[in-house]
């Protein structure tokens, strides 16, 4: 008998072994398409020091062999090398600075436009170079040298000149539009040459667009000193650009900003260059329009090339439906290239639009969809609690998460008293759960307080517990099956809470829920399931 | 940055270019591959914060080897055996230095098995069981272990896997099976199946 009794048990330890082999083998862990260019990226990098690494011995020979050539002509060199610094001092040019782009995609959401339809980035548009050239559709972000960083959109070219004594850089810009910034310093100066002007920088944000055979400088802040070009139109002396100013060089004065412009080039300044070690990472496999993160900004938007500091934390938004886009600009002048970016914020609340908006949870949560640009301004007077609500059903439906949690924040926070808020704080708990946030989900759905919302906000809130306290979401689903015998949810909650007591003591603890499982519902994935984990049955 | 490539091109043809020091033909093998390494190495060693590092090991192994590599055996095969490798490296020196990184996040994993919460319940309970377990084991056990019961892998290709012989192979699953059969009993109270009933 005790024989026997051994004999089972040693069988059903094999059962089970079995099953938990079977749930590690069902286990796959494919990278997902940002740890995977990441780890690309890595690995670039680390092999690019294999060669060194291999011939490490040899070069130690040679580098010791040069070593002593060099003490044995070092007198010679530093008579040569003195000169030679000395005339960079007097004004010899130093060698031209280049453009490191930093991030590179189509321009816009990429619904439209030749670029919408590449699936991989330019190789030539990622590559350092002293001079860009981007094709329509595309936009470039670049550094130069430390303290510059300029945007392109194509079509546009532009090349970086020589660095002269003064410690000016100085960048020509043939064709199209170029955004560019430059931080302020001792020394520091830049200039634009385009065709009819060249515009003097010392420390300021702004534009210049070359329009026909004329230049057009516009600054958001700082100020600029724009003179006539060689050859360019009739000299009239230098002319000072301030800040929210626009000058067409062929036009008798300023005019003001255009907001577009200004748009674009709050963008860039939203977009610095990364600093110190980089490591580059590209997205080309996710849909064309997928939003690409940096942190708390939308950087580009797939298939895109992007610069990233190694511990930045990169995440993908779901591309917007085309329908959903963002109102369009009024389209450019002929003569203009086109709009650089779309506005960061639409020009008023039409509905479902595409673009992620700002989200408000929680700095200690983690998203899944990444959090967006900066709060979006919200008009009273065109904004009630069903316009938000429809709003972020659309911004849902086109697959945006953040705009519609930021769109619910927004109705929840603006209209507190509204009979929608409990439909909202339900909506907003079912994606807080969906991505991890299950702390601001439990907050949001103890306010849920609509008795139509009882029963599905509860069974939420044990599903919600199961991932993070499980005795609590044992008792919940107990109190919950009380409750509504008759949901819809009663066998899987059932399920859930035999599978939790399972865990909590194995097939003792959950033996009257598996008992009861196999009673009301036999057919339940877990009930199979529960019965090879308990083979001896309840 | 390793330029992105077609596809379609076959391994044969990606090894060759790669050998000549063509960085995208390499970069398109570890697009093809890596997913596949991952998921070996996840079931090897558990999902340790490392794995990514031991994926890119296995690459730069790889890539240091392809002088020396012939094409006898697939790629897929050569990879999987320096990944088995790796992993066995990362094993001993985790038990070496008890440089553990704490309990294993089961619960990644069990969102993995399934979509259903019930399921994910169930899956992270006996995932963080089973590792638990298997941390108990030596590398060399673990990893024949894992390669014929958990991934169902023939005696012939764990051993080819692991560079050792099938009965080497075999004696060491069977050890894992019995040590982890007799830590199974002893956490669920059985009692332990005597020598006399030949259990192996």
């Amino acid at each position: 008998m005790s024989r026997r009794r051994t004999r089972e048990a040693g069988a059903g330890e094999n059962e089970e072994l079995e099953r938990l082999c079977d749930q590690l083998g069902r286990v796959e862990t494919p990278f997902d398409e940002i740890t995977r260019s990441r780890a690309e990226a890595r690995l670039g990098a680390a092999l690019a020091h294999e060669p060194a690494r291999r011939h490490r011995r040899a070069r130690g020979w040679l580098a010791a062999l040069v070593m002593v050539g060099a003490a044995a002509g070092g007198v010679l060199v530093v008579r040569h090398l003195v000169p030679t610094v000395r005339s960079g001092v007097a004004g010899r040019p130093l060698p031209a600075l280049r453009f490191e782009p930093y991030v590179v995609a189509p321009t816009g959401t990429a619904t439209s436009g030749a670029a919408a339809t590449a699936s991989e980035v330019p190789e030539a548009l990622v590559q350092p170079t002293s001079r860009l050239e981007v094709p329509a559709g595309w936009l470039v972000r670049a550094s130069l040298g430390d303290a510059i960083s300029v945007t392109l959109t194509g079509p546009a070219r532009a090349w970086s000149g020589s660095t002269a004594e003064s410690g000016r850089t100085v960048i020509h810009l043939e064709e199209g539009r170029l955004l560019a910034s430059l931080e302020g310093g001792t020394g520091r100066r830049l200039e634009i040459v385009s065709p009819g002007a060249i515009t003097d920088v010392v420390g300021t944000l702004f534009s210049v667009e070359v329009v026909g055979g004329a230049s057009r400088v516009a600054v958001a802040h700082g100020r600029v000193q724009v003179s006539a070009a060689p050859g360019g139109a009739p000299p009239r002396g230098p002319r000072e650009i301030a800040t929210g100013e626009s000058w067409l060089t062929t036009l008798p004065g300023p005019e003001e900003l255009e907001p577009a412009l200004a748009e674009a080039l709050a963008a860039h300044e939203r977009t610095p260059p990364p600093r110190g070690i980089t490591v580059p990472l590209s997205v080309t496999e996710s849909p064309a329009g997928t939003g690409v993160w940096v942190g708390k900004r939308r950087v580009a938007t797939a298939p895109a090339w992007v610069l990233v500091e190694p511990r930045a934390a990169v995440r993908l938004s779901a591309p917007a439906r085309p329908a959903a886009s963002p109102p369009e600009l009024p389209p450019p002048p002929p003569t203009e290239p086109p709009p650089a970016e779309p506005p960061a914020a639409p020009t008023a609340w039409a509905m479902g639009p595409a673009r992620p908006r700002p989200l408000l949870t929680p700095p200690s949560a983690e998203p899944t969809e990444p959090p967006p640009l900066d709060p979006a301004p919200l008009a009273p007077e065109e904004v009630t609690a069903q316009t938000l609500f429809r709003r972020a059903d659309a911004a849902r439906a086109a697959g945006d998460t953040g705009l519609a949690l930021h769109t619910l924040r927004a109705l929840v926070e603006r209209f507190p008293h509204d009979p929608a808020i409990a439909d909202a704080r339900y909506e907003l708990a079912l994606m807080e759960q969906a991505a991890r946030d299950g702390e601001t989900a439990l907050r949001d759905l103890a306010a849920v307080d609509t008795p139509s919302l009882e029963e599905p906000a509860h069974y939420l809130r044990c599903r919600v517990l199961a991932k993070r306290a499980a005795a609590e979401a044992e008792r919940c689903l107990a109190d919950f099956r009380r409750r509504f015998p008759a949901s819809a949810h009663d066998a899987d909650a059932l399920a859930t809470e035999a599978a939790l007591a399972q865990a909590r003591g194995g097939c003792p603890a959950s033996q009257a829920l598996r008992a009861e499982l196999e009673q009301r519902h036999p057919a339940h994935s877990a009930a199979a399931r529960l019965r090879a984990a308990c083979p001896r049955g309840p | 940055m390793i330029p992105p490539g077609k596809p379609e091109t076959g391994d044969d043809a990606l090894i060759t270019a790669a050998r000549q020091g063509d960085g995208a033909a390499f970069a398109r093998l570890f697009r093809r591959h890596a997913d596949a390494v991952r998921t070996r190495i996840t079931r090897l060693v558990g999902p340790v914060a490392e794995r990514d590092d031991l994926v890119q090991k296995v690459f730069i192994a790889f890539h240091r080897g392809l002088p020396a590599y012939r094409g006898e055996a697939r790629l897929s095969t050569y990879l999987h055996r320096i990944a088995v490798n790796t992993a066995y490296d990362h094993l001993r020196d985790r038990r070496r230095w008890a440089a553990s990184e704490g309990p294993p996040d089961a619960e990644a994993l069990a969102e993995l098995v399934s979509p259903r919460l019930e399921d994910q319940v169930a899956a992270r309970a006996d995932l963080a069981r089973l590792l638990a377990l298997l941390d108990q084991l030596s590398p060399k056990k673990r990893i024949a272990f894992v390669l014929v019961a958990v991934e169902g892998c023939s005696l012939a290709e764990a051993a080819a896997l692991i560079g050792a012989r099938e009965d080497t192979v075999k004696q060491r699953a069977l050890q894992a099976r019995r040590d982890l059969l007799a830590r199974l009993a002893a956490a669920t109270g059985t009692p332990e199946t005597p020598p006399v009933e030949g259990s192996s």
